[in-house]
């Protein structure tokens, strides 16, 4: 049985998939195209160590989606920039 | 709890031994709120005279993304353009031990949640809480080390090694990560953390296979704020202003 934990603010969900079953390998799959589409990771784990992959694996074991990381280049958020552009939100700029 | 802290950012934050530029008080760009959600009550959750004029006032659904641009650049101490709480230091607690102390990234998005969490929902959302740090405390017991896992319950925090560059890192959860020596001396304090508040426990494990990764280690080095304390030094640098502004407001 392969498995798939997310790490989020429930703590973790978990979505599991029989290789076997291309139903539930279908599921995991659509799955992990959404998680990675929000910015995961993810990490094929063996014995509490992990090796980073980039594709869904119907036979990986354990896999761990993992929030992603932001390089400084990236961090340019559409928040700020709706915010400068005078978005919903732009009535608090410069309260104080 | 409210402090207040007069003066000029530039004065108080150059301690920490690079220069820092002058915030505006301009350049609060905007609170998100989370999910949707709305809250109705205005709450002063820290008043900062950072420019002797301003105040940053801590709205329920200020959950989101709030810094201070600083227009020549980045402020020293944690800032980062698009990064949660940027403004460091934000938010302090009374402790008996060490007086004023300032609260790592990871605190603070879990006492907002809270704090959102107590306005909002009215408490409702306390167990569910609670039930996460169960979870996600199982899920990185499963995946430590016999030793990491000893040093883990007896310390709260464990060894880890890096996948690439082999070095030592101790990962303390919510309070980021350290490069330590091998005689365990902290040489650099990390922070890296999701933008809103996860289990600490789930982000110590998402650190755990970052670093231990031979592709991914350098990555998440790279992504991580850093600040470099030298051998012998104390691994938080907002422990060592949460000193210097106790000698300046309460001495």
């Amino acid at each position: 049985m392969g498995e798939l934990r997310v790490l989020n603010k429930s703590g973790d969900i978990k979505v599991e998939w029989d290789p076997k079953d291309a139903a539930s390998v279908a599921n995991a799959k659509v799955e992990w195209d959404r998680l990675k589409a929000d910015g995961y990771e993810f990490f094929e784990v063996t014995e509490a160590k992990g090796k980073k992959i980039d594709r869904f694996k119907k036979s990986a074991g354990r896999v761990i989606a993992a929030p992603g990381i932001k390089k400084p280049a990236e961090r340019t958020s559409g928040v700020r920039q709706r915010a400068m552009a005078g978005g919903p939100n732009s009535r608090l700029v410069g309260f104080g | 709890m409210w402090l207040s802290l007069d003066g000029p950012p530039s004065r108080w934050l150059a301690t920490h031994g690079k220069p820092a530029a002058a915030c505006g008080r301009r350049g609060l760009p905007s609170y998100e709120p989370e999910d949707g959600e709305d809250g109705l009550v205005v709450f002063d959750l820290l008043i900062c005279n950072h420019d002797s004029v301003g105040q940053v006032r801590m709205l329920p659904r200020s959950y989101g993304v709030a810094c201070v641009v600083a227009p020549d650049g980045p402020v020293a101490l944690h800032h980062d353009p698009d990064a949660q709480w940027t403004y460091r230091p934000i938010l302090y607690r009374l402790n008996a031990f060490h007086g004023i102390e300032a609260l790592g990234s990871q605190q603070e998005l879990r006492m907002r949640r809270d704090l959102r969490d107590t306005i909002i929902w009215r408490g409702t959302k306390y167990e569910e809480n609670a039930a996460a740090d169960v979870r996600a405390d199982a899920i990185l017991r499963e995946h430590l080390s016999p030793l990491q896992r000893i040093e883990y319950v007896s310390e709260g925090s464990f060894r880890s090694r890096g996948g690439k560059t082999r070095n030592v890192y101790r990962i303390e959860l919510g309070n980021g990560f350290q490069l330590v020596s091998p005689a365990g001396e902290t040489i650099a304090t990390y922070c890296l953390h999701p933008e809103e508040h996860i289990p600490y426990a789930d982000v110590a494990l998402a650190t755990k296979l970052w670093l231990e990764d031979p592709d991914a280690e350098l990555e998440a080095l790279e992504g991580a704020r850093t600040t470099v304390v030298g051998l012998g030094g104390k691994a938080l640098p907002a422990q060592r202003f949460a000193e210097r502004l106790e000698r300046e407001l309460i001495a």
